[in-house]
């Protein structure tokens, strides 16, 4: 009876086993890559060999050891046929490598056989034991320890569980002593790579820390060298007769202009932190090269042209200079360098000059002088048409001249002076009143008018719209 | 500011008008010289008008506005007016002289 109910539980173990094994196999994948050695030196080998360790591997493609604890994983090892014939053994794999995150485990192979084109898969095989559920497996590794010149093409490494082969199912294998061993080992494994995991994070905090530190030397190096990159750039303008302002002038010794066909001088130049050089000297020994002025443009002092020594010192104080050149020489006659830093300084101050100039009688000066230089003959028809627009034009650009004329018979020369300054000084109370009923007046007829001129103008059925009928 | 702007308007006027009407001021100066003195007479007479009108708006004693305010009106209606008159003008020429 013992040996009966022996005997089935034998039989039930055995059938459990069986299925658990179709359920993991298919939920495996096996992975080796093709080596494509066929012939290599002996030399070779152990380069080779690494080659191989880091090649040959498994990769499990989910985790199918949720139900199965403490399992015990399997490897066997085999190779090909060469070019159909059989070969002694080449490859003699030691161990196997089983990852499952950050712990790996090192897996004992025995001794294979040596004259078997396919090792036999009891005598070339690894087995570990290992906490399959809790870790779950992510990879395996053959490691290689020998190998020879005519070597096989192809590897196949198999992995399954220890269930896999019947064999095993009929072996009696103590389980929980092995659970046991495991545990202990995995504990041990466990402390000691959570060891390296602390000292690998350390080590990488120091190396974050250093590489930050790194970095921020490097900016802080190129900002410097860009820095002095900038200051050591000198930027250099040059004076030549078009940069002269007004024409026929020079700088006498005292500083003020005097006329001279043959001068001009130039506008107020930014020499803050600048370096002046003269590349031509003037004709006239006796007149000033140039003047130098205080950031008010106040005169501080100039420079008589036989008194230059080049580089030229610039007085205290000196912000803006003068040049005086001469117009009949098209060489450049002064040159004003200024370090790059301080060249882009005065840009930006320009610049913000510019935007906050609110004088806009440059513009409006070029706008009415754009069309009026324009000198086109006098004719007839084009200046009678055109003269409503003078007349009106006058308004603005005339001014006031004494009337002269002579009286008949006696030959003398009366004046009649302007008016207005007469009624302003004479009867101020009169003036204003006067000029605010004018204004007033005015202002509401000709703004009457503008209104009905509009109205005419809307109306394109409106003919009236002629020269004559102003 | 407006006065300039004003008097760069007009400007351009008179130079686009003295532009169109260059071809027909040739063609009188050389085939009408009378015409031609009558209407430089004229020109003269207005040039001179011109010349004293500084006094008279001196002595009329009107604000800088009113005198903007006036110079602005006619350059309105009279710039309108004028190039309206110098379309009509040199199409009507157009016409007459292309078959």
């Amino acid at each position: 009876m013992r040996r009966a109910n022996y005997i089935i539980n034998r039989i039930l173990i055995g059938v459990g086993i069986a299925l658990l094994l179709a359920f993991l196999k298919k939920n495996f994948v096996l992975q080796v890559n093709a080596l494509g050695i066929s012939s290599y030196s002996t030399g070779g080998i152990n380069t080779v060999v690494s080659t191989l360790d880091s090649e040959v591997s498994l990769t499990v493609q989910d985790n199918p050891w949720a139900n199965w604890r403490y399992g015990y994983l399997y490897f066997d090892f085999s190779f090909n046929k060469v070019n159909g014939t059989a070969t002694s053994a080449l490859v003699f794999p030691r161990s196997a490598v089983a990852c499952s995150g950050s712990t790996c485990y090192i897996c004992s192979i025995g001794s294979a056989s040596t004259n078997n084109s396919t090792f036999d898969v009891s005598t070339f095989s690894a087995k570990c034991a290992m906490d399959l559920q809790s870790d779950g497996l992510t990879s395996v590794k053959i490691q290689l320890n020998d190998f020879q010149s005519n070597a096989p093409s192809d590897y196949r490494v198999r992995l399954g569980s220890l269930m896999t082969y019947e064999q095993i199912a009929e072996t009696s294998i103590d389980i929980s002593s092995i659970n046991q061993q495991t545990q202990s080992q995995m504990q041990n494994d466990n402390a000691n790579t959570q060891s390296i995991i602390n000292n690998q994070d350390s080590n990488t905090q120091d190396i974050i820390d250093s590489q930050e530190d790194l970095t921020q030397d490097i900016i802080d190096n190129q900002t410097q060298n860009t820095q002095d990159m900038i200051e050591s750039q000198q930027v250099c303008t040059q004076y030549d007769k078009n940069s002269v302002k007004e024409t026929g002038y020079y700088f006498n010794t005292q500083g003020s202009v005097s006329t001279s066909p043959i001068y001009g001088v130039t506008d107020y130049i930014n020499i803050y932190g600048a370096t002046i050089k003269q590349s031509v000297a003037l004709e006239n020994a006796s007149q000033s090269s140039m003047c130098f002025y205080n950031v008010n443009k106040t005169l501080i002092s100039c420079i008589k042209n036989n008194s230059i020594t080049n580089p030229i010192t610039n007085p205290t104080n000196s912000y803006y200079v003068r040049f005086s050149i001469n117009t009949r020489d098209d060489r450049p006659q002064f040159i004003v360098c200024k370090t790059g830093n301080q060249a882009i300084n005065d840009s930006l101050g320009d610049l913000n000059n510019t935007i906050n100039d609110s004088d806009t009688s440059y513009v409006s000066d070029h706008t009415a002088d754009l069309f009026g230089d324009i000198d086109f003959p006098d004719h007839g028809l084009s200046t009678f048409v055109t003269t409503p627009l003078r007349l009106v034009e006058a308004f603005t650009t005339t001014t006031c001249t004494p009337l002269q004329f002579q009286l008949p018979f006696i030959h003398n020369n009366v004046t009649i002076p302007c008016m207005r300054p007469i009624i302003q000084e004479n009867f101020p109370t009169f003036f204003t009143l006067f000029q605010l009923i004018t204004t007033g007046l005015l202002s509401y007829r000709i703004g009457i008018n503008l209104f009905a001129k509009i109205k005419d103008f809307l109306n394109p059925m409106n003919d009236r719209i002629e020269v004559i009928n102003l | 500011m407006i006065g300039k702007l004003l008097k760069g308007l007009i400007d351009f006027v008179i130079s686009l008008i003295t532009f169109f009407l260059t071809p027909l001021d040739n063609l009188i100066e050389t085939n009408f010289p009378s015409l031609n003195s009558a209407l430089n007479s004229v020109n003269s007479f207005i040039t001179y008008v011109i010349g004293v009108i500084g006094y008279a708006i001196d002595a009329s004693c009107l604000t800088d506005v009113v005198l903007l305010l006036i110079v602005a009106y006619y350059s309105f209606t009279i710039t309108l007016s004028i190039a309206v008159f110098v379309a009509k003008f040199v199409i009507k020429w157009y016409r007459a002289l292309v078959p």
